[in-house]
């Protein structure tokens, strides 16, 4: 097998179509069988919100972690991604895997096959680390999107309140 | 010595869902996605069996003994009576045109929440008794045995179905998929399994006129508060009317907005554009509700609630029924009425009474919805309109379900619009026919469910989202009351920044009335023209 020399950086872009492609199926494979294969299916983001925008949160969270430094933009693209696991029948942890899935996915793929690398060990750690972080980044997302969910709850609640004693009010005269 | 599994591949969690047949999957009732039982009151209101306290969450549904044989004699009843059911049962070829069509599947990736599926929850029943097939191949012909699990799965995917009919338009068969809910939900009623949200509305209604439970003072009372409001912002006093006999038109608003932000200003732009035309409309405190929730009942219970609008018209002896802005009540009007209280022969077709327009459409139920009028109006330059004082929005349109699939409620509204607003409209597979429900219709806007409503809304909210990042959009109108209190909630999770209103709000805020002030403030007493330092 053929070794060569690269920073992992550049072994993630110039992998990166073929590295999120199977980032992207990992992630659906998460969900029952015929899911996977309508998420999978691109072609019209507005009859296919979830799997396009799986997409686009995956690869600009790819994208992200390969900048020198994090920036505001990967908490926007975790969110694409979370803010819809978070009203799906997944736990915390279910709904926060995706991040975890890169982490086995790049040191498989830099350690198989035809693409094998020689990458220093300094390197992947660093990788790991940034992936770590965002995993950090994702748990509050994920926490803001529940809160959200019951502030709402909460606030429907009151408006009910508010509107039945209305209601009661009105009736009393 | 047993192969020991390594350590990185114990690190490895599976999360595909188990491998059981989906007959054999019973479901898990997480909170978030499911609604509090009918409350016994309720039940005993209305006259509907087994009143009892009892949770979804329990394992004792606290059924009747005979739950069973009620369920498949329920079901042999209506395939007697309803030929559509039978039809709907057999014919299917699970082609799966409809699988992906559906809101609460696109957002969920739950598989029964496909509509074939949800459909073959009950159709599986429906050939172990009812097939030969069935009966002597059993799971191998596609049918089971109805089983406690099986109530339980019944109750958990028909509530979360908003028979919103997006799937029924792709069904090369025609099927109508929200009849197959509409069917499983009365079944599961002979049995007292239903929800509240649905169930006390229905009682309400059916004592005090409308939804909401308000009595014939409270409504005089709260109709005249936005009487009060118009007076503030345009120093107009407009008439009301109430049960006044011999007026020429019976009004019916959804009670929903009476009372609730944003639909009682779509309310007082309708009474203000009444007033404006000088129409001679009255409304019942008795058939105070255009929303029909014996709907997502049962359907001798529509039936009973629907007959009440017309009772109203015929005592009052008015000449034809004006129907506010409502969105399943028009699926009552327009599919179900002629055939449960019609043909209402005592009323004349509606007739515009300032353009002259007969509305032949509605030559049987002879019931108009409040959105054709006001296009009419338009249409032949009877009202003055300054959009100018709805500058600063940016709108959009959500089609409602009921009015765009069952009435072909289309260009109207958006006709409308476009004079009165900025309009920006929604990308093509998302609108008219083809529009996302809201995900909360049908009695499923209840809080406690509202993580399956951000889950069903999910589509709506994604196309609104585009709306808003392509042309600036931060307004949602509608033509339905229950989108306009679940809307609002939909947006601040998925969209925020994206208000919700009726489209009669609109038209009130760009009504030019004779006599009026000059105005300073928009229905909502915000000062106009500045919604987007919002």
């Amino acid at each position: 097998m053929d070794h060569s020399d690269a920073t992992l950086k550049d072994f993630l872009l110039q992998n990166k179509d073929n590295i999120l492609e199977k980032w992207f199926k990992l992630v659906l494979q998460e969900y029952p069988a015929e899911t996977t294969r309508f998420w999978g299916n691109l072609q019209n983001i507005f009859t296919n919100p979830v799997g396009n925008s799986f997409y686009e949160g995956l690869q600009g969270v790819y994208e992200e972690l390969l900048q020198e430094k994090t920036t505001d933009n990967l908490s926007l693209y975790l969110d694409k991604i979370i803010r819809i696991k978070a009203v799906q029948d997944l736990s915390p942890s279910q709904a926060l895997y995706f991040l975890l899935l890169l982490k086995g996915l790049v040191r498989e793929e830099v350690s198989v096959g035809k693409n094998r690398v020689r990458i220093s060990v300094r390197d992947l750690l660093a990788f790991e680390t940034r992936v770590d972080e965002a995993m950090l980044l994702a748990f509050n997302i994920y926490m803001q999107c529940r809160e959200k969910i019951y502030q709402l709850r909460v606030s429907e609640l009151r408006k009910r309140c508010d509107l039945l004693e209305r209601v009661n009010m009105a009736n009393e005269g | 010595m047993a192969k020991l599994p390594k350590p990185e591949e114990l690190a490895v969690i599976n999360y595909q869902p188990p491998k059981t047949h989906w007959m054999d999957t019973p479901v898990d009732f997480r909170p978030g996605t499911w609604i509090y039982a009918g409350k016994p009151e309720s039940l005993k209101t209305v006259g509907l069996p087994n009143p009892r306290n009892w949770s979804p969450e329990d394992e004792d549904w606290k059924l009747p003994e005979n739950w069973k044989e009620i369920l498949l004699e329920g079901l042999r009843d209506r395939l007697d009576r309803f030929r559509s059911l039978r039809v709907f049962m057999d014919i299917c070829v699970r082609c799966g045109a409809c699988a992906d069509k559906c809101h609460f599947y696109l957002g969920s990736g739950d598989p029964k929440n496909m509509p074939v599926l949800r459909a073959e929850l009950l159709r599986s029943v429906y050939r172990k008794d009812f097939t030969t097939a069935g009966k002597i191949l059993g799971r191998l012909a596609g049918a089971r045995e109805l089983t406690y699990d099986v109530v339980k799965e019944w109750f958990y995917y028909f509530y979360q179905c908003t028979e919103c009919r997006r799937c029924s338009v792709f069904c090369p068969y025609g099927i109508d998929t929200a009849e197959i809910t509409m069917i499983g939900r009365e079944l599961l009623n002979l049995i007292g399994v239903n929800v509240d949200w649905v169930v006390t509305p229905v009682a309400n209604c059916y004592m005090k006129g409308n939804h909401l439970g308000i009595q014939p003072h409270g409504l005089v009372d709260s109709f005249e508060f936005l009487q009060e409001n118009i007076y503030d912002i345009t120093g107009i006093n407009i008439d009301l009317s109430f049960n006044r006999k011999g007026a020429e038109i019976l009004y019916v608003p959804p009670s929903g907005d009476v009372f609730a932000d944003p639909g009682t200003f779509s309310l007082m732009g309708q009474l203000m554009l009444f007033h404006e035309i000088g129409l001679d409309y009255t409304l019942s405190t008795y058939a105070s509700e255009g929303g029909n929730f014996g709907l997502f009942t049962s359907n001798e219970m529509m039936k009973r609630l629907n007959a009440k609008i017309y009772a109203e018209a015929k005592r009052l002896g008015v000449k034809w029924i004006l129907g506010g802005e409502c969105g399943h009540m028009w699926r009552v009007i327009h599919q179900y009425m002629d055939t449960m209280n019609g043909p209402a022969d005592f009323l004349e077709v509606p007739k515009s009474p300032i353009t002259g327009t007969v509305f032949e459409h509605a030559k049987s139920t002879k019931m108009i919805h409040v959105v054709e009028f006001t296009a009419d109006l338009i249409k032949h330059n009877k009202i003055k309109l300054d959009p100018s004082r709805n500058a600063g929005l940016k709108v959009t349109f959500h089609d409602s379900c009921n009015p765009s699939r069952a009435m072909g409620l289309l260009e109207e509204p958006r006709y409308i619009l476009k004079h009165v607003c900025d309009f920006y409209e929604m990308p093509e597979e998302t609108i008219k026919e083809k529009t996302f429900c809201c995900g909360g219709g049908a009695g499923l806007g209840s809080d406690e469910n509202m993580e399956m409503r951000m889950r069903g809304g999910l589509p709506r909210a994604n196309a609104v989202k585009y709306v808003k990042e392509k042309y600036g959009v931060n307004m949602l109108a509608c033509v339905c009351a229950i989108d306009r209190a679940t809307l609002p909630p939909l947006m601040e999770y998925w969209v925020p920044g994206v208000q919700v209103c009726g489209l009669h709000e609109l038209v009130g805020n760009a009504l030019v009335m004779k006599g009026e002030k000059e105005r300073t403030e928009n229905l909502r007493f915000e000062p106009l023209g500045t919604e987007d330092d919002d």
